[in-house]
């Protein structure tokens, strides 16, 4: 299999308005294909049709080869599949520590007997604690591991939104907006420890980022959406030179 | 003298345990998971129903035929005392029989309940269980052959055989329940599903995004506690000695445990705890002095309904997140 992620025609529908109007791509493992578009193009839609967050109302989506159209996230997620919010969204009243810690994948003790039964579940309980550590380090915030995660700044919050698809290990990762908020050097950073997590473990990613100035040199192909469809696609040296990527950010027609 | 404290001890104790099993379950439902569940009184009627028959099994086993919930109740309960001031056997027998049934009844109601509560949230979950519990209420109010009606049912003493130990027992009984609730619940709130339900609580979505299925946990909730809160109504009718419906009332089971709740600290199992003691201390405390308090303008027995209603105002205002508010889970490394 070459291609880890298809998308067939996907149509989804709010009331009248039509946010994704017959969308097909297809996303190659270990790739980091880019999603751009003006506001209102239809990129974060898509991410949440494809994540389960909304149901299409036509068109079949295929990761691995399995259609995942329609099912629920927590099943999506379990199949490798994690998304990332555009505007944080964490567990606020809980530390940092334990927003990581919840992401952690198919803990034992997080079934209703077994927490009656310590011994079930302490040795991957401490397992999850060092690979929380671990990520927390990467991510430059494991200074406030017991913050609470209200108490943290816009971009840290960005920070651990990031931190929960890389301790997930999910295959797909799919962000919004990851460094949208944080300082340019961090920004680097991030997009840098993207590339790094691809070239070394074959994750793929899929972006959805309005700061090309940024984010072209780390990507690998590039989506172009406007009004919900996709108006154009290529490598990004050869996008940033289609004249319909720039029909659709200044609405040309 | 000090006989009658230390029945005053007793009987304080035995209140606490009792309420410790509501507010602990109303700690795991709301605190933990953000399920509002205004309506604790519901399994706790149904665990009383049930033991309004079961309760009198004893007179099928001795092949005795009488009306027990109807006409018959008082004779039926002065056999029974008879029977049991001899045989401790059967009575033990009949209440462990009760507790399963209870458990297993109000499971199946916690599940089914659970399921059909799924898409509500919020007041509207509150108000879903509040409506199902003053229904269930006002059922056992004026369906006489459920529980006796607007007369109720007496229950015969279970204990007879021990004599003066009787009510000693009983109280043990009580204890002994509560605690085993309260250590179990203890265990939920740190492990790592106790940690998943704070999820939920805190977003739903975001729970959901990272791979937890949010409407099964939620419902597995429902239908643990539904079974703790059904047992607490047998113990409720095993301290009272008779099954009253209109004692399964908002007020004093779904109220009450809400004012302790929130009071000792939402989210807390320890709040839940100090919560309980409080207003449970306050209100025996306002009960024993009640014949004292006739200066005062209103009626006595509308002083501990003010009670509740005052303290809780007070405490929103004040301490709207308790005594005791929920600690941040530190990791030491």
């Amino acid at each position: 299999m070459s291609i880890i992620l298809k998308i067939e025609k996907l149509t989804k529908k709010f009331g009248s308005l039509i946010a994704l109007n017959k969308v097909s791509l297809e996303v190659p493992y270990g790739s980091i294909v880019l999603l751009i578009g003006p506001n209102g193009s239809g990129k974060t839609t898509l991410l949440n049709c494809i994540s389960g967050l909304y149901k299409p109302n036509e068109g079949r989506i295929l990761y691995k080869e399995i259609d995942i159209t329609g099912k629920p996230p927590y099943e999506i997620a379990k199949l490798g599949i994690t998304k990332t919010f555009q505007i944080p969204m964490n567990f606020k009243n809980l530390t940092v520590n334990e927003n990581l810690l919840a992401c952690y994948p198919n803990h034992p003790g997080e079934k209703l007997l077994n927490c009656f039964l310590k011994r079930k579940w302490i040795i991957e309980e401490n397992n999850a604690i060092q690979r929380t550590i671990k990520v927390l380090k990467i991510l430059n915030i494991d200074e406030q591991c017991n913050q609470i995660a209200h108490n943290l700044s816009g971009g840290q919050l960005k920070l651990l939104e990031f931190g929960k698809p890389l301790l997930r290990d999910s295959e797909l990762f799919l962000l919004d907006e990851p460094v949208a908020g944080i300082n340019p050097f961090l920004a680097e950073e991030i997009l840098s420890y993207i590339q790094k997590v691809r070239n070394e473990y074959r994750k793929t990613f899929i972006i959805v980022e309005h700061r090309l100035d940024l984010v072209l040199k780390y990507v690998d192909y590039v989506y172009a959406l406007a009004e919900g469809e996709i108006v154009c696609e290529g490598p990004p040296q050869e996008i940033i030179k289609n004249e319909k990527l720039y029909e659709a950010y200044f609405a040309l027609k | 003298m000090a006989l009658i404290i230390l029945d005053i001890i007793l009987d304080v104790m035995t209140f606490f345990f009792m309420y410790l099993i509501f507010t602990s379950c109303l700690n795991l439902q709301q605190g933990m998971t953000g399920l509002t569940n205004l309506g604790l009184h519901f399994f706790a009627a149904i665990g009383a129903y049930i033991f309004a028959h079961t309760a009198f099994l004893a007179l099928r086993i001795y092949g005795i035929e009488l009306d027990y919930i109807g006409v018959d109740n008082n004779e039926a309960v002065f056999v029974l005392n008879k029977l049991f001031s001899t045989d401790l056997l059967t009575p033990i027998f009949t209440l462990f029989l009760t507790i399963i049934l209870v458990m297993m009844t109000c499971a199946f109601l916690g599940y089914i309940f659970g399921r059909i509560s799924l898409r509500l949230s919020g007041a509207y979950l509150g108000i879903f269980w509040l409506c199902l519990a003053d229904s269930i209420e006002h059922i056992g109010m004026q369906y006489r052959p459920l529980a006796g009606g607007n007369q109720g049912v007496l229950l015969p003493d279970f204990f007879k055989a021990l004599n003066d130990y009787s009510l000693l027992i009983q109280k043990i009984i009580v204890i002994l329940i509560s605690i085993i609730t309260f250590a179990l619940f203890k265990k939920i709130s740190e492990s790592p599903f106790g940690r998943l339900l704070k999820t939920i609580r805190e977003n739903e979505i975001v729970s959901q995004s990272i791979g937890k299925n949010t409407n099964e946990i939620k419902v597995k909730i429902i239908t643990f506690s539904s079974i703790f809160l059904g047992v607490a109504g047998v113990l409720v009718c095993l301290r009272t000695r008779g099954i009253f419906a209109e004692s399964f009332n908002r007020i004093d089971v779904s109220f009450w445990p809400w004012l302790m709740f929130i009071l000792g600290g939402s989210g807390n199992l320890l709040g839940s705890l100090l919560g309980t003691l409080i207003c449970v201390v306050i209100r025996r405390i306002v009960l024993y002095s009640k014949f004292y308090l006739t200066f005062l303008p209103v009626d006595i027995i509308w002083i501990e309904p003010i009670l509740l209603g005052v303290t809780l105002c007070i405490t929103l205002l004040i301490k709207p997140r308790g005594i005791l508010p929920e600690k941040p889970h530190k990791l030491k490394y």
